[in-house]
């Protein structure tokens, strides 16, 4: 479950807009066919943890690759998780500026936000497993809500032509949410934190579906509601398609109560990121100083959110030209090597105490 | 040179300390056979104590044995001393131990079975007196004298007969306890009204005659140095989680305070977190609350003089729950839990949710509101955030004025006063008339819940939400909740998650929070307190009304 | 201290430090809000030089009254300010400088677009509109002739506010089929679609001098992003027959019956489209169904087979609107009636054919209209009044 609300957090806010550029109105295909390649990803993972039953990635790396290589690869794995969390925290400080807090600056929110999701993580997994079936079916229902109220706006002509263009601008454009769902790499240290970790397939395959579903139904609500064009232009379509909402008098402006559901969704997210980050970090780096390692990420999240990324356009460009391949690196093809080494290799590790 | 003084002087006064001689002082000190011994060294443990009497007399025996007995004024009944205790002594004994002198053979020489394994003679007399004469529902011997000493103080009394190393204790409790009457702070229509009061005998026994079975346990425990309170861990054994028991009570053994004045000096030493918003320990005044507990497999525990009750372990979902919604229909049961839950959400959101919509996220409000609250606003001094916290602050006094008041002018002052302060104000210019109807409402919401602990909690929150509202609009309000929720999560009662069922899910229990469903679908207890039955009554009960039903179809 | 309470208070002071260094940028009180319920935009370009002139209306609050702190605000009047400046964001700041308050947009209900700013400069404009994150898409858009700024000083009728009036007309406009209410969204969907151009719904003032009240009639064309042209009343029909499935309508039009002028009041209508292309050139066949009563018979008994014969003079009353508005729609060279969008959908090989011109094929296009009216009632008559001297 928590795996769901990972993935589909920032994901709702910034796929459909970022796809329909290209696709137009083909954009809720490219969302189909991306979460089908994220079940590659699941079975990888999977199985690689299937070898090594109760190690984390960061632990049975230096057992495949060799100590030093593993170690690097191990911190890279951390590097890897750290820029994810801090691209969660851009995106969100970016999305509230727009939205909901105009004059703020970036850095307070980005500093709350981190305080309060580090705060979270450093209760440990089963807190934040708890907070997150609290508040999991708070966010599918208010994204829901935001979808369905605004569907009789909704025109589904504008869906017309399917695939005007053939199937190339849909696979061009896969790649762009193949990043987020292949976020669910990070089941890869999560794997022997699980009560059950044999039935991690089937749990995880219903995740996937449904924020499969979940995100191909908010594109589809974009879309028709806006057409492919105006979604297009914008960052955050979604927010716009929920400020349509009207009712007579009475039921309008709820885009604004709709946030703060989604924004609980995309905290949680990014405690559990903290925590993975933090467990990568001690467990590639060292074990001593726990607590200076935790505090030291924090801090590399939040200024690596706050400066790293002098505004938007970057961020944007960021997402779509270099991310997706640096993240199909970590999330699909290193694991693919792994499992081809061990298989190879045949080894299998032991369970960690 | 000064510190020298002070020291010096300091160890002069140690010196010249005397040593305390209380109850303690003679540990392990028997009884001696000499009556004089005995009555000189209770009478200084007892020093200066103005309610403990001794009373000699002589036993009616050609020897003149004397006795005395030794006793609390202020913790007895005379009518049992009287009669039950100084007549059958002082009048027959002579002539029982004739009697017995005859018929006594050795196979009836049975030595008494104390406490104490002394080894009695039959035939002797203060084993004529305990068996034969003394007819008192709760006798029996000792023979140190901290034993004699702590049962003068516990409502016994205790006589020491002349030649004998032994004292015989028999109780004599007969002091003023309250009558049973309605708990003022957990009122309710329907159900029933009695409350615990101070007396640990009267709350036990209102607990036992609801549940008159065997497998309801009574641990006794002692607390407290000085106060020696008495403590009864109550719980239906096969329902309740062993290790929960054993966890209780070594937490309640663990407690080395002077003094228990009431059940929450105890509540915060067994707390998991004495220091959290969100009370760990469940108190209720009402026997039937406390009793429904037990059923699920929680424990009680009754602390003598206090009339709450402490029931362990503790979840969220368990403090908002009424025993009312089990008396009244599923479906009003329902209705008045659902309204609870928003109650709740309104006194904790709504004064944030206007600061935040009124100094923030002003899109959140229709055009038109927003105009007259804008043109209402106009000419007050503060700012919307300022107006709320003043107000809920003016509240909080008036409501713990209301408290102290006496009865009749607390209702007039809390209610009246609360809507005449507001109107004045608004009517004076300092506040709006908008803070007045938002800090009304949250106040009503407020009064919901069934527990006072959460109000409490609630209210706490409710500032600092107000803060972060102001600070961030309604995006303060999300991270103010998730850090909430984060604690929330991560507490745990006696082993217990505090949001079960919510998270971690169980869905079987979830019929029981938010609606109640009614009791012949009720057939599981709580899953998460470990109860070893799970089923409570027959799960064919369910299937049969299922089946009647489709019958009637 | 403990380590776990020297923790919690290591976060309570890093909290309250960020309250007091904050200083909550985004917080205006509410009652320091100037806020902004309809705009105007003119646009000039004098001397080689661009003007934006925007002229807005901000609400007025009631004056805080005393005692009974009553909802009194029925008689709060809307004020008008103006500003200009050379790019547009410049001339809404110019206006704020004149207000002792922030303004906001978050409560635009209108924006009338001038008629030189929609020739010119509509897509800055509306891009300016779009990108800023308080406009909201349900906004209502209208051109009109000459300058707009004049508009906004109108007196509102029968309520209390400007906005408040404009908002229901269009709605009334719809229903009455003059014309027609666009939303923010819908016009950005026309402006930035490839295969549909813009309209948007007129304002006028109730009678030729510059009076008081305004009303809500006819079209603004569009090609592309900008204006060229106008519908009048009967094209406007025509458009909306077109273009809409109406419900509750209360359209009132004329027509010649024999020697007699009826009335038809349409009460709902139906349109479908069919596309297709043939010889290179698209084929459009529109087939409308309308649905209405005959309120008003000039003293007309109507039986049943009069009836179907009015039925039918009614549909070639219909018809010719529609054929003016499209022959109107060729002449400007614009299609703003979703011909093409909707070949483009439905024939997306038949529109590839045509994609480099479609206004052109559009033009060449041949397009064939079907009425079929009905008339279902005749108010509560009978009995026609027949007098005799």
């Amino acid at each position: 479950m928590l795996l769901f609300i990972v993935m589909t957090s920032t994901a709702i806010l910034f796929i459909p807009g970022l796809t329909a550029l290209t696709a137009k109105q083909n954009a809720w295909l490219v969302s189909l066919g991306a979460g089908i390649s994220s079940f590659g990803v699941l079975i990888i993972s999977t199985k690689l943890a299937q070898r090594f039953p109760g190690l984390t990635i960061a632990e049975y790396l230096p057992l495949i690759v060799g100590k030093i290589g593993g170690k690097v690869l191990a911190v890279s794995y951390f590097l890897f998780f750290t820029v994810l969390n801090i691209l969660v925290v851009r995106e969100t400080s970016e999305f509230l500026t727009v939205s909901a807090l105009f004059g703020t600056p970036g850095i307070p929110i980005n500093l709350v936000f981190v305080l309060i999701c580090w705060y979270s993580a450093q209760k440990g997994i089963e807190v934040i497993v708890r907070m997150n079936q609290f508040i999991l079916p708070l966010f599918v229902f208010a994204y829901l809500m935001a979808c369905i109220l605004a569907i009789p706006k909704a025109d589904p002509s504008s869906l017309l032509p399917i695939l005007e263009d053939g199937i190339s601008p849909v696979m061009q454009n896969i790649w762009i949410p193949v990043q987020w769902y292949g976020e669910i790499a990070v089941l890869l240290m999560l794997i022997p934190l699980m009560n059950k970790p044999q039935e991690v397939l089937r749990k995880a395959s219903y995740a996937v579906i449904s924020a499969m579903l979940l995100l191909t139904f908010g594109s589809l609500t974009v879309l028709t509601v806006l057409g492919a064009d105006v979604a297009g232009q914008m960052i955050f379509p979604i927010w716009f398609t929920a400020k349509t909402i009207e009712y007579g008098n009475y039921i309008q402006r709820v885009e604004l109560l709709a946030l703060p559901l989604w924004l609980t969704g995309i905290m949680v997210k990014s405690s559990l990121l903290f925590y993975v980050t933090i467990l990568a970090a001690r467990q590639s780096v060292g074990r001593k100083h726990p607590k200076l390692i935790a505090a030291s990420v924090m801090v590399i999240v939040f200024s690596g959110a706050s400066f790293l990324i002098p505004n938007t356009m970057a961020l944007l460009e960021f997402l779509t030209t270099y991310w997706p391949s640096v993240s199909l690196l970590f999330e699909v093809v290193l694991p693919l090597l792994l499992l081809a080494i061990t298989l190879i290799r045949k080894k299998k590790g032991g369970c960690r105490q | 040179m000064f510190d020298q003084l002070i020291t010096r002087i300091r160890s002069k006064n140690i010196g010249k300390e005397n040593p305390l001689l209380d109850e303690r002082s003679q540990a392990g000190e028997h009884l001696s056979s000499a009556i004089g011994h005995n009555r000189q060294a209770l009478q200084q443990i007892f020093e200066k104590c103005s309610d403990i009497s001794f009373r000699e007399f002589q036993l009616h025996s050609t020897k003149k044995i004397k006795a005395f007995i030794v006793y609390s004024d202020s913790l007895c009944k005379p009518e049992i001393i009287n009669d039950a205790i100084l007549k059958p002594i002082m009048l027959e004994v002579s002539a029982r131990k004739k009697d017995l002198q005859t018929k006594t053979d050795p196979s009836m020489n049975i030595g008494l079975s104390t406490d104490t394994h002394l080894a009695i003679n039959a035939g002797d007399i203060p084993d004529i007196i305990l068996q034969h004469l003394l007819t008192n529902y709760k006798a029996d011997t000792l023979s140190l004298i901290s034993e004699a000493a702590d049962a003068v103080l516990e409502d016994n009394l205790v006589l020491i007969i002349d030649g004998y190393p032994i004292g015989i204790k028999a109780s004599v409790q007969g002091y003023n306890i309250r009558q049973i009457n309605e708990p003022t702070t957990e009122p309710n229509i329907r159900g029933p009204r009695d409350g615990f009061v101070e007396n640990i005998g009267t709350n036990l026994s209102l607990l036992r005659r609801r549940i008159r079975t065997s497998r309801l346990k009574a641990e006794n425990m002692t607390v407290g140095t000085l106060s020696k309170t008495k403590v009864n861990i109550c719980y239906i054994q096969g329902v309740a989680n062993e290790k929960v028991v054993t966890e209780v009570k070594s937490r309640i053994e663990k407690i080395t305070i002077d003094n228990v004045l009431d059940s929450s000096y105890i509540e915060e030493f067994i707390s998991d977190e004495p220091i959290s918003l969100f009370p760990l320990v469940q108190y209720t005044e009402r026997p039937d609350k406390a009793a429904a507990s037990l059923f699920e497999g929680r424990i009680a525990i009754i602390v003598d003089n206090s009339p709450s009750v402490l029931i362990v372990p503790c979840t969220f979902i368990a403090l908002i729950q009424a025993s009312e919604d089990y008396y009244y229909s599923a479906l009003f049961g329902s209705f008045a839990r659902i309204g609870r839950f928003m109650a709740i959400n309104i006194a904790l959101l709504v004064p944030a949710i206007t600061v935040a919509a009124f100094s923030i996220n002003q899109a959140l409000i229709p055009i038109s509101l927003l105009n007259t609250v804008a043109g209402a606003r106009e000419s007050l001094p503060l700012p919307i955030s300022m107006e709320i916290f003043l107000m809920e602050l003016v509240f909080e006094l008036l409501r713990e004025a209301g408290v102290r008041l006496p009865r009749t002018v607390g209702q007039a002052v809390s209610t009246v006063g609360g809507l005449v302060i507001g109107q004045a104000a608004v009517d004076a210019g300092i506040v709006s008339p908008t803070s007045v109807v938002v800090v009304g409402l949250t106040a009503i919401a407020s009064f919901t819940f069934p527990d006072y602990n959460v109000g409490t909690s609630i209210r706490i929150i409710r500032f600092s939400l107000i803060i972060m509202a102001s600070v961030f609009g309604i995006v303060g309000i999300i991270f103010g909740l998730m850090i909430l929720l984060t604690h929330l999560c991560s507490l745990r009662s006696f082993g217990v998650p505090y949001l079960s069922p919510i998270a971690p899910l169980t869905p079987q229990d979830l019929k029981d929070t938010v609606i109640r469903v009614p009791w012949w679908a009720m057939f599981t207890r709580p899953r998460f307190f470990g109860g070893k039955e799970p089923l409570r009554s027959d799960a064919n009960q369910l299937k049969q009304k299922l089946k009647k039903r489709r019958n009637k179809k | 201290m403990t380590s776990k309470a020297k923790r919690y208070a290591r976060i309570i002071l890093l909290i309250l430090s960020l309250l007091f260094l904050s200083g909550c940028w985004s917080r205006n009180e509410v009652e320091d809000l100037a806020m902004l319920t309809g705009g105007a935009i003119d646009y000039s370009f004098e001397k080689g030089q661009e003007k934006y002139e925007g002229q807005w209306l901000i609400i007025s609050p009631p004056s805080s009254s005393n005692s009974d702190g009553g909802a009194s605000s029925s008689k709060s009047t809307d004020l008008v300010y103006k500003g200009e400046g050379e790019t547009f964001m410049e001339s809404t700041t110019g206006l704020n400088k004149q207000l002792p308050r922030l303004q906001t947009s978050n409560h635009a209900i209108f924006i009338i677009y001038g008629e030189n700013m929609a020739k010119e400069v509509t897509a800055k404009v509306t891009e300016n509109f779009l990108r800023y994150p308080e406009s909201r898409p349900n906004e209502w858009l209208f051109v009109t002739k000459g300058n707009a700024g004049l508009f906004i000083q109108a007196k509102p009728t029968l309520v209390s506010n400007l906005f408040k009036q404009i908002k229901k007309q269009q709605e009334i406009a719809l229903r009455t089929g003059v014309s027609r209410g666009v939303t923010f969204l819908e016009f950005c969907q026309w402006l930035l679609s490839t295969d549909r151009d813009p309209v948007l719904p007129q304002i006028k003032w109730n009678d030729e001098n510059q009076s008081d009240s305004l009303h809500i009639e006819g079209f603004g064309v569009f090609r592309s992003d900008k204006l060229i042209g106008w519908l009048d009343r009967d094209e406007s029909t025509g458009y909306l027959f077109l273009t809409q499935d109406l419900k509750d309508g209360l359209m009132t039009f004329k027509f010649g019956y024999g020697s007699q002028m009826i009335s038809y009041q349409v009460g709902a209508s139906k349109h479908k489209i069919k596309a297709e292309l043939v010889d290179g050139k698209p084929v459009f066949r529109i087939s409308i169904q309308t649905v209405g009563t005959v309120p008003d018979n000039s003293n007309f008994q109507i039986s049943a087979k009069s009836a179907s014969q009015m039925e039918t003079a009614a549909a070639e009353s219909v018809r010719a609107k529609a054929l003016k508005t499209i022959s109107k729609a060729r002449e400007y060279d614009t299609d703003f009636l979703g011909l093409m969008q909707y070949l483009h959908r439905h024939k997306p090989s038949a529109w590839k054919e045509v994609e480099t011109d479609w206004r052109k094929a559009f033009r060449e296009a041949e397009i064939e209209v079907e009425v079929q009216a009905k008339i279902v009632a005749e108010g509560t008559l009978s009995q026609s009044f027949d007098l005799k001297d």
